[in-house]
């Protein structure tokens, strides 16, 4: 039981390296969708720090805010998207 | 058993978070939009289920599966979906891919 919290913490920490590394990339470019892919990404890190926040918390209700932000990234990328599609970079 | 259960959630976790930052560095690292949609939609996608997986292996309550599952399967349906979009529409866009990728179309 010891090794539970440690490991998800680390995973909590290498989601924040990853979402680091994808700002990078938003920041950088150079196209519109590199910086909409790098959002997505950004996205999931962020699913995936949750469910390690929820073990640290032992609460399952914060899984819920794993399935809105699923969600919202795939929205917020598909619309974004279908603008690039539209109207071009 | 209970041992069991949290040596494999710990092995998800930690090869979910290792998968994870491994579509971030591609996302660094390869040269255009189109192989980033590559890297964003395979290892994040297979991260995440990992992690959520591990999650729900180590809560253990029906809240915790159902809520795992669903987010799981969201993901399924909505990754791969959004980066074809995306990458069609960087196509659509005029987006140039990199010159060692595009042999192909001449």
């Amino acid at each position: 039981m010891p090794l539970i919290h440690p490991t998800f913490s680390i995973v909590a920490v290498l989601m924040l390296v990853a979402m680091v590394l994808a700002a990078w990339r938003l920041v950088v470019g150079p196209s519109q969708a590199d910086r909409i892919i790098a959002l997505d990404v950004m996205a999931m890190s962020m699913v995936a720090a949750v469910g390690g926040l929820a073990v640290i918390e032992e609460d399952a209700e914060l899984l819920d805010v794993a399935v809105a932000t699923a969600l919202v990234a795939f929205i917020s990328t598909t619309a974004v998207a279908w603008y690039l599609q539209k109207r071009g970079a | 058993m209970e041992t069991a259960i949290t040596i494999l959630a710990i092995i998800l976790a930690a090869g979910g978070g290792l998968l994870t930052l491994i579509a971030a560095v591609g996302l660094i690292r390869l040269p255009d939009a189109y192989l980033r949609c590559h890297a964003a939609g395979k290892a994040a996608t297979l991260g995440v289920i990992f992690i959520l997986a591990a999650a729900a292996l180590m809560l253990g309550s029906i809240g915790a599966w159902s809520r795992s599952f669903l987010a799981a399967a969201l993901l399924i349906a909505t990754v791969p979906v959004a980066t074809q979009l995306l990458a069609r529409g960087a196509a659509a866009a005029d987006i140039a891919p990199d010159p060692e990728t595009a042999d192909y179309t001449d």
